[in-house]
């Protein structure tokens, strides 16, 4: 039995749900004989690696589905061996730099060089290429970047490179430029909803309205999220019945929610430290700290003054800039929290004394 | 042995200098009594040879008979005192090494641990079924612990046969003759050879035999001695020989032995995961998952128990209480400074009574001349020790965490008697403008140029430290998100990985002390903090054992491998488990994450201990419930019988 995201993720471009004209052109480029590199990007949950999938089926066919996990082993120029894991088809491969860590640019290099060197194999394929599709390019190492642009030109004739990023920012501009910009925009509520439907038609329940809107609302574009989230609904209250549902959120965002409403109650040195424990446990818990500081800030804007939303972001977002330069997160995360409490309590004390001069 | 040794000779300069025969006797002691005395630890290792020892030299143990030792040396060096020659024969620790359960210095609980594991191993245990799973046993934990003592003692109790792999550079290779061969690949012949005795060579037709009753039938393969597991290539043939071993139901039980080093303070973080020498490092995920694998750890002894190790030892090297007995408070120190290694604290004992001996001998004959010197001894002790034993971080540790958190200034207060000249020089001869008052302070007694220059204190241990314990010296809010910001920036700017500069420690340094005396309020409230333990550490091991178990998820996992994203996956794993469809426990506990409210009053991480303090409490709140197990196990370790806890993670060296 597998998940909904799985079961009814669209495998071709005419299943899209969304984004019909973004679909057109893909099927008119995948037609066209002559595909370029592309660089999908968009929010997370938007649909970018569908859409990769579903490029890639219109490509070469049902073969590109067939996909297998292999762990390829690397040796850094130290010796070192490093593992990776790869999923692939016959036709194509893909990688997330993210596992190899500072060794990003050997891994690219000697995987890209191989694919490269060594011709389609499938006589029946209909593309004279491979594709090798990269995954959180955005999180590829300034030297990954610089190679893989080169990379990029020199092995032009069989091998084609499919970037998917969150975002563009973090990318440098050579490889942007060498590559078709491809944004997936997450999809609209309405969108969504109808995604909603469709799955609730197949599965043969009764989908609310209101439910699903409740739904889409705390998703917030993410449909992946609101796939899991039905499905989890309907695991827990088969019959969907609106009156009592809570909308079911995976456990870190409720451990979060609680965290900053710490935050907000009080503020002083044993709160600092309750904290302190919280985060430690959020963070051994594989949370990303940049998910959890975000998170906090968010749920800690919604609580408190106009006047200090502005302010608690800046906090929030100098930290997560400390925490990429920084090794040990919890300082960050913490000396975030101490400001935010001090800016917090000290709009609180202001506010006491007007209030007496009055 | 002897590099030790050599330390201990050069942190005495003037041992050397009074009493020469002494140093001789301790050159002779370096001599290694008998076969069964650990080898150096080859760091690198230019060939690997097999030397068997003979069943009855490597389940001896070394013969606690000074008497014998004596008699030697009677006939070498007549001359001598007997008294000294007693004094002289050979290292204390192969002496006095245990040789019954009573004189183990072993929480009683991991003897029985291990107990249990070598009679089911042997014999199957009760149902006789057991035998099949209990094929390794991975004995870790710091150095000192007492592991190699534990199986030698508990095998020669229950007569169980030892075969030991030992590294050597020798020609005593046996089959070195006849197979011209790789070093991994002579370990793997031992492994097998050894294990497969009874199917190809027949040499012990007794030995497959689980009922018969012949007490030497029982054998099991030692390996403490590893290959240089940090090498890949040793290191896949090592795990492929152990696999092989272990899959085999009819050779003998392993067991193995890992010093754990590294797996501390920056060695968490500045080392890649397969440069640590640690068990998981060794054995590989593998074959730690494997059922037939089962792990001991071994905690650092406590104090307790080593008191009484010591004193038993001391009982037998000076029957009576006379002047050459080191004294109780020597005791005391030596437990304390030896951080729970056993070994250490035998040499720091036989070195005290070395250089008390030494002191009585140049205070020439008159008993009260010596008398009147008797606390100034104390003190040359007190030196020689710290240099000898490992406390020396943990001193400094604390020393400099007491400097910066204490913020000490002029004028703290009034009734002190302060040099107005001293102040003078550190106090700016300008006032601060009316604008910076704000940063005005009184002048800090704390150098921090001094302090840093003292310190042998990693920077990235003392920041953790500092993070754990800056809140309790803090009276404001205000005060706090100063240090707080200071650790941070400390933090953020001594890991600039772009640029390895081998000032940014110095500068992180002032940074991190410069910020947190500035941000303390002056003088500090005393209220009776306690340093802890930062907490640091742990959980980052934890979340690295997190993401280990989310990216081996994904490799068996399409649905879960196509996520990629520590996020997404969690949110998969989340929704399976409340599906309640199959996925391994370790993510599922990840995605898991009941809250619990904030206890009051409570903290977390071990109480950093000054020598001579004791915890009152062993503070271990439940967070969750892994963190619950963990400490709920510790306690067991160690603090039944004493609260009393090391402080693991600081030193950074260790052989």
């Amino acid at each position: 039995m597998s998940l909904w995201v799985d079961k009814y993720r669209p495998r071709s471009l005419e299943d899209l749900h969304y984004h019909p004209e973004l679909s057109a052109r893909l099927r008119s480029l995948a037609g066209s004989g002559d595909f370029p590199h592309m660089l999908f990007y968009g929010p997370s949950g938007a649909g970018k690696k569908t859409r990769v999938a579903c490029v890639l089926r219109e490509l070469f066919g049902a073969g590109a589905e067939k996909l297998k996990i292999e762990q390829r082993v690397f040796l850094t120029p130290s010796k070192r061996k490093l593992d990776v894991n790869v999923v692939m088809s016959n036709y194509h491969l893909e990688l997330t730099p993210s596992d190899v860590g500072t060794y990003d640019r050997q891994v690219i290099q000697e995987i890209l060089k191989e694919i490269a060197q060594t011709q389609q194999v499938d006589l029946n394929a209909k593309q004279r290429f491979k594709v090798v599709v990269i995954n959180e390019a955005d999180q590829l190492s300034r030297d990954a970047q610089a190679a893989l642009r080169r990379t990029m030109e020199k092995y032009m004739s069989n091998l084609r490179i499919i970037l998917v990023a969150n975002s563009t920012s973090k990318l440098i501009a050579p490889i942007k430029s060498r590559c078709l910009l491809v944004r997936v925009a997450a999809p609209t509520p309405e969108e969504m909803e109808s995604v909603l439907a469709y799955v609730a038609k197949k599965e043969r329940f009764d989908l609310p309205p209101e439910v699903a809107s409740g739904i889409v609302a705390e998703a917030t574009g993410n449909l992946r999220r609101a796939l899991l989230v039905l499905e989890a609904l309907k695991m827990q209250h088969p019959d969907l019945n609106a009156e009592k549902l809570e909308i079911a959120k995976p456990d870190w965002e409720t451990y979060c929610t609680k965290v900053a409403d710490l935050i907000v109650a009080e503020q002083s040195a044993q709160r600092i430290l309750d904290v302190r424990a919280k985060l430690y446990e959020l963070i051994s818990h594989c949370i990303p700290p940049s998910l959890i500081i975000k998170t906090l800030a968010d749920r800690v804007v919604e609580q408190v003054d106009e006047a200090l939303k502005a302010d608690i972001m800046h906090w929030a977002a100098f930290y997560e800039h400390r925490m990429r330069q920084g090794n040990k997160k919890i300082f960050h995360l913490e000396a975030w929290v101490v400001k935010v409490m001090s800016i917090y309590k000290h709009f609180m004390f202001d506010i006491d004394l007007t209030g007496f001069d009055e | 042995m002897a590099p030790t040794a050599g330390k201990k000779g050069a942190a005495a300069p003037r041992k050397g200098k009074t009493d020469k025969p002494t140093i001789k006797h301790v050159q002779l002691g370096l001599v290694p009594l008998n076969g069964s005395q650990k080898p150096l630890r080859q760091a690198s290792l230019t060939k690997f040879s097999v030397s068997l020892p003979s069943p009855s030299s490597s389940q001896e143990l070394p013969k606690k008979s000074p008497i014998a030792a004596v008699k030697v040396k009677a006939s070498t060096k007549g001359k001598e005192r007997a008294v000294e020659a007693v004094e002289d024969a050979g290292m204390w620790m192969d002496r006095f090494a245990p040789t019954s359960l009573e004189e183990l210095a072993v929480h009683k609980r991991k003897v029985q641990d291990v107990r249990h594991w070598l009679e089911e191993a042997t014999t199957g245990g009760p149902s006789g079924t057991l035998k099949t799973y209990r094929r390794l046993l991975a004995l870790s934990g710091p150095a000192g612990a007492g592991k190699t003592a534990t199986i030698r003692v508990l095998a020669r109790e229950m007569g169980i046969e030892i075969m030991e792999w030992q590294n050597s550079q020798d020609g005593m290779d046996p089959f070195g003759d006849e197979f011209p061969e790789s070093h991994s690949h002579t370990f793997s012949n031992f492994l097998s050879h050894e294990a497969g005795m009874e199917e190809h060579l027949n040499l012990l037709p007794l030995f497959s035999r689980p009922t018969t009753s012949h007490p030497s039938a029982q054998r099991v393969l030692l390996l403490e001695d590893l290959p240089n597991v940090l090498h890949p290539g040793t290191k896949e043939a090592f795990q492929k020989s152990l696999e092989d071993i272990v899959n085999r139901p009819n050779a003998p039980p392993v067991v193995l032995i890992v010093s754990e080093s590294g797996a501390r303070g920056m060695g968490a973080e500045g080392w890649r995961r397969e440069e640590r020498w640690d068990m998981r490092n060794i054995l590989g995920p593998r074959l730690l998952q494997s059922p037939y694998v089962t792990e001991v750890q071994f905690n650092p002894v406590a104090a307790t128990i080593m008191h009484s190790a010591l004193s038993r030892i001391l009982s037998q090297t000076h029957p009576t209480t006379n002047h050459l007995r080191p004294s109780p408070e020597t005791l005391d120190m030596i437990v304390e400074s030896s951080m729970g290694d056993v070994r250490s604290a035998i040499n720091a004992l036989q070195f005290a009574c070395r250089v008390q001996m030494a002191e009585v001998v140049k205070g020439g004959g008159s008993g009260k001349r010596r008398r009147g010197k008797k606390g100034k001894v104390g003190e040359v002790v007190r030196k020689i020790i710290e240099g000898v034993t490992r406390n020396e971080q943990v001193l400094a540790l604390f020393h400099i965490l007491g400097k910066l958190f204490y913020n000490k200034r002029f004028g703290d207060d009034p009734e002190e008697n302060e040099d107005p000249v001293l102040e003078a020089s550190i106090r700016g001869s300008l006032p601060l403008p009316q604008h910076l008052s704000a940063f005005e302070r009184r002048p800090s007694k704390v150098d921090v140029n001094t302090l840093y220059a003292d310190s042998p204190v990693d920077i990235s241990l003392l920041s953790a430290y500092c993070h754990q314990n800056y809140p309790q010296f803090c009276s404001e809010l205000e005060e706090l998100e100063v240090a707080a910001e200071w650790i941070s920036y400390g933090e953020a700017f001594s890991m600039d990985s772009e640029h390895i500069n081998m000032q940014l420690p110095e500068y992180a340094f002032h940074l991190l002390g410069r910020g947190l005396l500035m941000s303390l309020p002056s003088p500090v409230p005393r209220r009776g903090q306690k340093l802890l333990k930062s907490a640091y550490w742990e959980f980052s091991r934890k979340e690295r054992d997190g993401i280990e178990s989310l990216r081996s998820w994904s490799r068996h996992d399409v649905g879960a491998a196509r996520d990629h994203r520590t996020t997404e996956m969690l949110e998969r794993a989340w929704l399976m488990g409340r599906a309640g469809l199959p996925q391994p426990k370790e993510v599922s506990l990840l995605a898991y994450m009941p809250w619990m409210p904030p206890i009051r009053g409570g903290g977390y991480g071990q109480q950093l201990l000054e020598e001579g303090e004791v915890a009152e409490v062993e503070p271990a709140i439940p967070m969750s419930q892994n963190y619950k197990m963990e400490a709920s196990d510790d306690e067991g370790g160690h603090g039944t019988v004493s609260k009393a806890s090391w402080l693991e993670d600081d030193d950074i060296e260790e052989d």
